[in-house]
């Protein structure tokens, strides 16, 4: 028997979202709220919707981000972030009035989207996913997207998948290479398609 | 490149969705919310905004419950709203399952509020609704509180005042459309996408495929309908492959 899912609740995220389509997959899933919640939690989801101060000064509150960070030194055990939840993970955001820091545990920085002229911003709608691991070519394909900020990767390495906007390229999943994970776009949202990625990501 | 969406509208009278016709909402078509969502979250729908068209605010905690009902089997984005006029409510109902949330009347009478649901939950998250009617053939005003209200502004001033207070995307109704079956009012989606860069959703008066092809022809980012969806077994289906034939970019499942 599995440990369930946790499920970061730190008033920012679309959670129910996010534990209904763990539900849809078979797997149950638990809130963490403090630091004591997060010790039986083998993975763990970083949900997201929101500003991204909020999201910082919110996840601040928790009392949780020190504990957080030792907890992701095992590499045994997995997280992923989910669209904010994945720009949370990054070194600091753009977005940012109050140069607030980032969790720092994926070596990027958030951007506003390089906005050509023909797009229309924010990016909210169906794009397509390219994952750059051939093994992973079966989850390319049509996700959900609703965004004004990209993750940008010091180092190509950590770029998992790519989209466009516009004719622009930016990283739609990221990762530390171990044991992190972060997609920009939403999986508990994107039917079928999203819910075999996080399915992928419970099976780890 | 991001796809051109296709939008099912969910309109709620007292927990069971209605017919809506030039906003009255005298007809019953579900006694449940919950099999509207299954079928279209089935047939390729790309979105679902859900309506509470109730006539009184008491309607608001029966409307949470229908939300986090409906939520369990929706895997496309979620959009809830109606009497959406504090921030508390917006986090209720974002706890309970909606993925963004549509505000109308609270941009007139405190436009303070979008603004601090946007801080919070981000503009991405705030989607304006916007009512209007026609003056003359290319003048629209806007009108709140279920078309009951005119504000006297025009849609153009009307746009930049909801951006200005936190909308991430606009959803544009023509009151005189609605349920009328005569395709959207082409002028006021021409109107919006002029004015802002924001994504913009037409709605009201879609009946036949080729007046989706109108909408995002005209420059609307989506295309949304309600009354038709529910009576037209498949018809998402249907319209999605019109559209993908006639060249636009649409997601096909």
């Amino acid at each position: 028997m599995s440990s369930p899912i946790g499920i970061l609740d730190y008033g920012c995220g679309n959670i129910k979202s996010v534990s209904n389509a763990l539900k849809a997959c078979g797997y149950d899933s638990k809130l963490v709220t403090n630091v004591a919640e997060l010790d039986d939690i083998e993975k763990l989801v970083l949900p997201g919707v929101g500003a991204f101060d909020y999201a910082v000064e919110s996840i601040t509150a928790t009392g949780i981000v020190e504990a957080l960070i030792r907890w992701t030194e095992d590499e045994s055990k997995m997280l992923l972030g989910i669209c904010l939840g994945m720009q949370l993970l990054c070194r600091g955001s753009e977005e940012s009035l109050k140069n607030y820091d980032g969790l720092g545990l994926i070596d990027a920085y958030v951007k506003k989207l390089d906005s050509p002229k023909e797009c229309r911003l924010p990016n909210i709608g169906w794009s397509e996913v390219i994952f750059k691991n051939p093994e992973y070519t079966q989850n390319n394909g049509d996700y959900y997207f609703v965004h004004s900020y990209g993750a940008y990767c010091d180092k190509e390495e950590n770029v998992l998948a790519y989209s466009h906007y516009g004719d622009r390229k930016f990283s739609s999943a990221i990762t530390n290479g171990r044991n992190i994970y972060g997609y920009q776009f939403h999986p508990e949202k994107s039917q079928k398609k999203g819910l075999a990625l996080l399915s992928n990501f419970a099976k780890l | 490149m991001i796809k051109q969406r296709l939008i099912a509208v969910i309109v709620v009278r007292d927990g069971r969705v209605v017919q809506s016709e030039k906003f009255k909402h005298d007809h019953v078509i579900h006694s449940d919310a919950i099999h509207a969502v299954e079928s279209f979250s089935r047939w390729d729908v790309d979105e679902i905004v859900m309506l509470n068209v109730s006539k009184d605010r008491t309607s608001r905690e029966v409307f949470v419950d229908v939300v986090e009902r409906v939520s369990k089997v929706c895997f496309v984005p979620l959009t809830a709203g109606g009497f959406v006029d504090d921030e508390g409510y917006a986090a209720q109902l974002i706890k309970s399952g909606a993925d963004k949330l549509i505000l109308n009347t609270v941009f007139f009478n405190s436009p303070g509020v979008g603004k601090a649901i946007a801080d919070r939950f981000g503009r991405q998250c705030l989607v304006a609704s916007i009512d209007v009617r026609p003056i003359n053939n290319s003048e629209r005003v806007v009108y709140v509180d279920r078309g009951t209200v005119s504000t006297g502004k025009k849609l153009e001033d009307w746009i930049v005042h909801c951006e200005s207070n936190g909308a991430g995307e606009i959803f544009i109704n023509n009151i005189e459309h609605d349920g009328d079956r005569r395709g959207y009012d082409i002028v006021s989606i021409l109107k919006a996408v002029d004015k802002t860069t924001l994504p913009i959703i037409a709605f009201g008066g879609a009946f036949q495929d080729k007046h989706f092809a109108e909408g995002l022809e005209a420059g609307a980012s989506a295309v949304a309908a309600a009354n038709i969806f529910h009576y037209k077994e498949m018809a998402t289906k249907q319209v999605k492959r019109y559209l993908k034939r006639k060249g636009f970019n649409v997601r096909e499942q």
